[in-house]
């Protein structure tokens, strides 16, 4: 007999039981925007669902799939659904109506369709993208089901696949109305098993009705019904907290009607609210709404610091460990630390004043000098004045690249000693406490309440630049990425890892640090192709009829979708 | 004890088993990883306890407390005790204990993934069974120095008065070892001198690597000076933390020496952790590896003033340790300088505040009593549990003691796990809180006396989705069924080692199992308890069946989430599907990469591990003789409760398709048999019949059969699976026993319409034919085969018309052809084009080209047909095909289920499939 622990006892050597993963947020902080903040300010819409059609198109597919004579299983529908969305896709890119714009993007399967975007013929069978269901797979099913538009399968409702509900039927006959005259509409709507090569042709013609262009056109098809469900669509409450952010964007693009607002600019603007010599003030009841966005953002800058000293501390750990091929002890990394506060131009760099940064600079005396020159006073529902080069953004600006250098750590800091005033004093904790969004994160995800809480005592203490920095990357970066690392194997995907309590062992895997998206594409595109403003990320923006009558009154009126699902036959049933 | 090259461990599979307590004794403690990874895989295990070094699980708490981490299964399911040792309490050891088994790992890792899950550790691995004994010693080794820790009060009293319900749980575990052992300690005597004892012979070769030596290296000059080698070798590698001027003046004492560069072959970047003294001589070879670095504290002293350390201490022939070297990578040092060795700064402890200090706490209901390192005085003490103050009724200072008598709330919140923070009032400003989990001795006991329940039964029905839980669930059921050759070896003879595959297949032989045994033990009789009653806990096999029947409540056994619950940190391992950035080019692409890999819901290891699982299961249902040894109702349970799972498995893509697909049909040909051998249900006897039904029904193993049959269009199973598929599919649509009839099918599918397309699936699956067996349906009856014919194109006369007809063309003449025969194949023709979805029913035409002229056709819109057989032609028009009995019963339960069907579920979802 043989075996392990009987007659072989050993010596055996130990094998590495996980392997290295890539992975993404290592500091389980991007999880608290996207979802916990997000979805309470835009539930319904998330980053990946960009345009609204699609729900009518996807809509109109699932309805055309049961209709049709078909087995009702997933491979049947996986069949029935991928050459319609290769055909979607195609038509999308060669759409030559007039509104289509120069590049449309987020167009599901364009990775693979933009090469046959020129080709006169298309074969609907294309492999146009990976995921057997596609982008209602990938990024829809979900949003949709949280709209009320389609009924999922699972065992609860032991449907052998999703349907569309009523509301779903409406909008996929609304949707084939628009299209129903087109031949590869009446093709795609059939139970057409779409094996020939369609023509260019046919794929304009369809083009015209059906592409995501079309939609703010569409005021007899589908149009009223999509701004009727993105307004009203889904749980009340949702609904209300998708309302008031669509009508937060358009009296944000007010503000600044002649500036192009691209992600960055619109971050700035919930935050700040002033971008040059224009100032964003929320109409009052959209105070509240506009409040929870500052904070959002708030939590973007405030995570930026501890995912961009996460990438400070690993790329300079590799550097230091010989790309991790022997364990750097804790205190080596502390003194890295210090001489980089000791060593840094910052105060040179930025204009700070001709007294320096450095380690052993109290706490509190930088946040004072910082708030000398960056006016943090105005309170939580004020505009912020900027800073060119001090203000939290100027400093991510300053700081988002990969550049290791002393002046990031000493950046790090300053980002945090200004939220620290602006949204983390007890009186500013106080005031935004209402919402719950300040203390989202708690122990696990590093909530800013319970931070700016542990801060404040330190500073008040005297705590130096130097504790301050390692309380920081000891307790905040390093023993949370362990915690989330941990929490992630059999994925190994630690960065940074203590071994044997003193020393700290590195691995050679990215630590990028950048802000969660805030779904400002996908939102702004929403309130453009329902037909509310014109295209936001272009200047000279304007609202529409409807989206200044949403915008003044609260709301639009609802009901277009229940009454257009009242009005369809119901179904019946054929052997 | 010998030692081989052999492969590399992995330690926490090797933590896999049906254990009663699992006891771990470590330098540094990675709760965190514990609780993520370790407690879960040990929660059947009912006593866990860590030991771990007094300061650093001191720091590694309160690291915990200050940055959120509730972790809050310390001291109520596992204790996380201090050795409160003036040295490093550096010992690792892994004690697994059962009444009649065990399993001893000593070595150099510390508890924590890169001591446990990392290459570069070394270690040792002991096996006990009370019939392979001879390793009782290296168990009585470790057990004395647990014990050791307790007599010289280095251990908290909770945690040391809980040690007898540890050794009561393996009674066959001595408090000292009878014989030599190779495990040592230095409790009482420093580990050189062991050594030293054993090495009494001259040493040729000293060759030594540890990660930390002393500053002095007077451990390395200790080694020369005691066993004066004609050759030192020391290895290092680039963690080393050594001095290297100190090390050159060192060696410089020895006859000669040379100093190693050493890496992991496979891994160069690796820490390698491990420690090993290797002294070879003439005739002999000794070894000691664990835990001791080469430092005075380590290998000179004992206890007393030195650490506490654990080694094995192995001989051997020249040779035997020839493949420690084998995983490594050696390179010559000639410049020391040149990697850059250095000696590591060790931190000293920060200095012991002023102030009395918490040592432990402990909660015996709603009392709690906090023990300080010295006397409190008169002063009061504040007890706060997640920032909120406890309140109580009564609050006692004996010396450095408070006994505090909590409210039932504060009790109530306190045992539901989490640091305590501790202030003493009068310690003044600038004290430090202490942070304390308290000892919850009494539910840690109570996890003994719930040793036989396993956790993750009553969720058997619905797995889990973490890889870690499924792993978890498998490691149960394995521990709890009985159902093929492996697991009944297990039962018979637990702790021997399984005998060979007999056959190639890897299946073991079984001829030789003590079946009286089996049938003895209690894992075999669980499945033979009838019903439950309220005051017997049910078997493991109840829990089961209750938990597919939805009927745990019934048990007594909630059917609440999860047992293996969740702490806080678990949530941490998500990450956010939906909000990375898609507005830079092929963002897109990554993104779908990532969804759908993370969409993969199990790691491939698991999913072998099931397949390997269901394969021996089919193997053991497919061999008659040893089902018939296990009993029709044993078998029949297990099938009830394979069905289920593989359907989930399947589902969840957790499982080989045509392995699970196999399964499944050698589960229902046992119960409900083949076309030609009846099943199980139909040839056991009225009771038998009887227990069967009820464990089917409860199952509800022929709804999930017919949904599954339904279902199995979709997958992609290879010709051989489908066949085999469609071939039960037939059987079952007409077996008496299975018994398909409207209120299953209603069952399966409550919903009318659903039903409808469920039975359409089904048509689907049991059509299922590939082109040569439709042909051979046809002209088998007429003595060909499929070879005897082929299909051809042509136009032919229909009516006043001509037509393009696809006809079957006979080459090779067929004896006796008469009309009869002629209009019969026409007749099986039309099943032949039904099953095989031709689309040619409208018009079947069959040339005889082998018998010059013959032919046949029949025309279904015009209802006629005519065979020309010898030039003779003759007219028919009752045309009758041997329609398949299970189409016949299909088309009768789907007209049942329309005709009943009068409101659609759904708006646009209810158009039948048919």
């Amino acid at each position: 007999m043989t075996g392990l622990g009987w007659e072989h006892t050993g010596p055996i050597w130990s094998t590495r039981v996980y392997a290295p993963a890539k992975g993404q947020d290592h500091l389980g902080l991007g999880s608290v925007s996207s979802d916990q903040i997000l979805p309470m300010l835009s539930p319904g819409i998330n980053v990946l669902t960009i345009h609204p059609r699609y729900w009518s198109f996807y809509c109109w597919v699932l309805d055309s799939f049961w209709n049709a004579d078909r087995p009702r299983t997933r491979a049947s529908f996986r069949d029935f659904y991928r050459p319609r969305e290769a055909l979607f896709a195609m038509a999308c890119h060669v759409c030559d109506a007039a509104e289509h714009p120069p590049a449309m993007g987020n167009v599901v399967g364009s990775l693979r369709i933009r090469a046959k975007a020129g080709d006169e013929w298309f074969n609907p069978q294309f492999d146009y993208i990976k995921e057997p269901l596609g982008g209602y797979g990938l990024y829809y099913r979900s949003t949709m089901e949280a709209t009320d538009t389609i009924a999922v399968a699972n065992a609860a409702s032991r449907f052998p696949f999703d349907a569309a509900t009523p509301e779903g039927r409406a909008l996929a006959a609304a949707f084939g109305s628009a299209v129903g005259d087109t031949a590869l509409g009446a093709r795609m709507a059939s139970g057409d098993a779409l094996t020939e090569t369609v023509t260019r042709a046919d794929l304009v013609a369809f083009a015209r009705e059906a592409c995501l262009c079309q939609l703010r056109l569409a005021d007899g098809f589908d149009l009223p019904l999509l701004r009727d469900l993105f307004l009203h669509g889904g749980r009340e409450q949702e609904a209300r907290a998708r309302r008031y952010t669509l009508r937060m964007l358009l009296d944000l693009s007010q503000a600044v009607p002649d500036t192009a607002i691209d992600q960055t600019t619109f971050r700035q603007l919930v935050y700040f609210r002033t971008l040059g010599t224009l100032t964003y003030q929320p109409r009052s009841d959209l105070r509240d709404t506009a409040r929870r966005w500052r904070t959002y953002q708030a939590r973007e800058y405030f995570a930026f610091i501890f995912n961009r000293l996460l990438g400070w501390v690993t790329r300079r750990g590799l550097h230091e460990s010989d790309d991790g091929l022997f364990p750097l002890p804790a205190e080596r990394l502390r003194q890295m630390l210090d001489h980089a506060l000791d060593g840094n131009t910052f105060a040179q760099d930025r204009e700070l004043g001709r007294r320096p940064v450095r380690a052993g600079t109290t706490a509190a005396d930088f946040a004072a000098t910082l708030a000398a020159e960056v006016d943090v006073t105005p309170g939580v529902d004020e505009p912020w004045p900027r800073h060119d080069l001090l203000d939290e953004h100027a400093l991510y600006d300053w700081c988002h690249s990969q550049e290791d250098d002393p002046e990031t750590v000493v950046a790090m800091l300053a980002i945090l000693l200004l939220l620290h005033r602006r949204v983390g004093s007890p009186d500013r904790l106080a005031a935004l406490a209402a919402d719950g969004l300040i203390g989202r994160g708690g122990s696990t995800r590093n909530g800013m309440s319970r931070f700016f809480t542990l801060l404040g005592p330190k500073i008040t203490g005297g705590a130096t630049l130097s504790e301050l920095a390692w309380w920081l990357v000891n307790d905040y970066v390093i023993v949370q990425h362990e915690r989330v690392a941990t929490s992630k194997l059999p994925d190994d995907t630690f960065r940074v890892r203590r071994s044997g309590g003193e020393q700290l062992r590195f691995f050679q895997q990215e630590a990028p640090a950048q802000f969660a998206d805030s779904r400002y594409l996908a939102l702004s595109t929403t309130v453009h192709e329902v037909g509310l403003v014109s295209n936001l990320w272009q200047p000279g923006h304007r609202l529409s009829q409807a989206g200044r009558q949403l915008l003044r009154d609260g709301d639009l009126p609802a009901g277009a979708l229940a009454t257009a699902a009242a009005g369809l036959q119901p179904a019946t049933v054929t052997g | 004890v010998t030692a081989a090259a052999a492969p590399t461990l992995v330690v926490p599979d090797l933590l896999q088993g049906q254990w009663s307590a699992a006891l771990i004794t470590t330098f540094g403690a990675d709760l965190t990883f514990f609780n993520a990874k370790l407690a879960r895989q040990l929660s059947q295990v009912p006593l866990r306890m860590i030991l771990a070094d007094g300061q650093m699980l001191s720091l590694r708490l309160r690291e915990a407390a200050t940055t959120g981490q509730r972790l809050r299964s310390i001291g109520r399911s596992y204790l996380a005790a201090p050795v409160r040792h003036a040295g490093a309490a550096h010992a690792k050891v892994i004690l697994l204990l059962a009444p009649r088994e065990g399993r001893l790992m000593v070595g150099s890792g510390n508890l924590g993934p890169e001591g446990y899950a990392s290459p570069g550790e070394l270690w040792h691995v002991f096996g006990y069974h009370d019939e392979r004994p001879h390793h009782v010693a290296e168990f009585a080794a470790a057990r004395t120095l647990i014990d050791g820790l307790a007599i010289r009060s280095l251990l908290d009293p909770p945690a040391a008065g809980l040690l007898a319900a540890v050794w009561s749980t393996a009674p066959w575990l001595p408090p000292t070892p009878a014989t030599a052992t190779a495990v040592r300690h230095n409790l009482d005597r420093p580990l050189l001198d062991q050594l030293a004892d054993t090495v009494d012979w001259p040493v040729r070769d000293l060759v030594v690597h540890a990660p930390f030596h002393d500053p002095d290296c007077a451990a390395l000059a200790a080694l020369i000076e005691q066993f004066t080698p004609a050759k030192v070798t020391v290895l290092v590698s680039k963690a080393t933390s050594i001095d290297a001027h100190r090390l050159t003046t060192v060696l410089a004492t020895a006859k000669k020496s040379t100093v190693e560069l050493v890496e992991v072959t496979a891994e160069p970047g690796a820490y390698l952790h491990a420690k090993w003294l290797h002294l070879r001589g003439a005739s002999y070879e000794a070894l000691l590896t664990g835990s001791a670095n080469l430092s005075r504290s380590a290998l000179l002293r004992a206890t007393a003033d030195g650490n506490i350390e654990t080694g094995v201490i192995t001989t051997g022939a020249p040779g035997t340790f020839t493949g420690l070297y084998e995983h490594l990578r050696r390179t010559r040092l000639d410049d020391l300088s040149a990697v850059g060795l250095r000696l590591q700064p060790i931190q000293p402890p920060p200095p012991p505040p002023q102030h009395p200090v918490v040592l432990w706490s402990r909660l015996d209901r709603t009392r709690l009593t906090v023990m300080f390192d010295q006397a409190i005085g008169t002063g009061s003490i504040t007890v706060t549990f997640a920032e909120t103050s406890l309140s109580w009724s009564a609050m006692r200072v004996r010396g450095p003691a408070v006994e505090i008598d909590l409210d039932d709330v504060s009790a109530a919140r306190v045992a539901d796990g989490g640091p305590l923070t501790i202030e003493l009032d009068a310690a003044g400003p600038g004290a430090q809180p202490s942070y304390t989990w308290p000892y919850q001795i009494e539910a840690i006991r109570h996890r003994l006396d719930m040793t036989s329940q396993r956790d993750r039964l009553p969720y058997i029905a619905n797995l889990p989705d973490r890889d870690a839980d499924l792993y978890a669930s498998l490691q149960e059921l394995e521990q709890t069924l009985v159902f093929d050759p492996v697991s009944a070896w297990r039962v018979a003879r637990p702790g021997t080692e399984l005998p060979a595959p007999a056959a190639d297949d890897g299946v073991i032989g079984w001829h030789d199992l003590d079946w009286d045994r089996v049938r003895r033990d209690p894992r075999y009789a669980g499945y033979l308890t009838p019903g439950h009653r309220a005051e017997v806990s049910p078997t493991d096999i109840q829990v089961i069946l209750a938990s597919i029947a939805g009927r745990l409540s019934e048990l007594g056994t909630p059917a609440a989430a999860d047992p293996a619950a969740a702490d806080d940190e678990d949530d941490l391992a998500h990450e956010s599907d939906t909000e990375v950035s898609t507005e830079d080019e092929g963002a897109q692409d990554r993104q779908d990469d990532e969804i759908v890999r993370r969409a993969l819901p199990i790691t491939t290891r698991t999913r072998m591990a099931f397949t390997r699982f269901v394969k021996r299961y089919t193997a053991a249902t497919k061999d008659s003789a040893f089902v018939n040894e296990l009993g029709p109702v044993v078998a029949a349970t297990n099938a009830a409760i394979f069905n289920h799972l593989l359907a989930q498995l399947l589902e969840r893509d957790i499982v080989d398709v045509s392995s699970a697909t196999n399964a499944q049909v050698a589960l229902w040909s046992l119960l409900w048999g083949t076309p030609t051998a009846p099943g199980l249900v139909a040839y056991v006897d009225a009771p038998q019949r009887s227990t069967i039904e009820k464990v089917l029904a409860e199952g509800k193993v022929r709804e999930t059969t017919l949904r599954w049959l339904a279902g199995s269009g979709e997958l992609d199973l290879d010709p051989v699976s489908e066949r085999a598929v469609r071939d039960v599919a037939r059987h079952l649509i007409v077996n008496e026993d299975f018994n398909l009839d409207e209120p299953l099918v209603r069952a399966a599918q409550p919903n009318p319409a659903l039903a409808a397309a469920l039975l359409g699936q089904l048509i689907e699956v049991a059509s299922a034919s590939v082109q040569n067996e439709l042909d051979d349906l046809v002209l088998e009856p007429l003595g060909l085969t499929h070879r005897d014919a082929e299909w051809d194109k042509g136009r032919v006369p229909r009516g006043t018309a001509t037509i393009n007809a696809d006809v079957l063309v006979v080459h090779t003449p067929v004896a006796r052809l008469s009309h009869v025969r002629v209009r019969q194949a026409l007749e099986r023709l039309a099943v032949a084009s039904f099953l095989g979805g031709w689309n040619i029913d409208e018009y079947l035409r069959i040339r005889f080209q082998g018998n010059r002229s013959d032919v046949g056709f029949w025309d279904e819109q015009a209802g006629v047909g005519v065979t020309l057989v010898d030039g003779d032609a003759v007219d028919f028009d009752i045309f009758q095909p041997p329609w398949p009995d299970w189409l016949g019963r299909l088309d009768g339960l789907q007209a049942v289920l329309l005709a009943a069907f009068t409101t659609p579920p759904i708006a646009g979802a209810t158009r039948s499939a048919v």
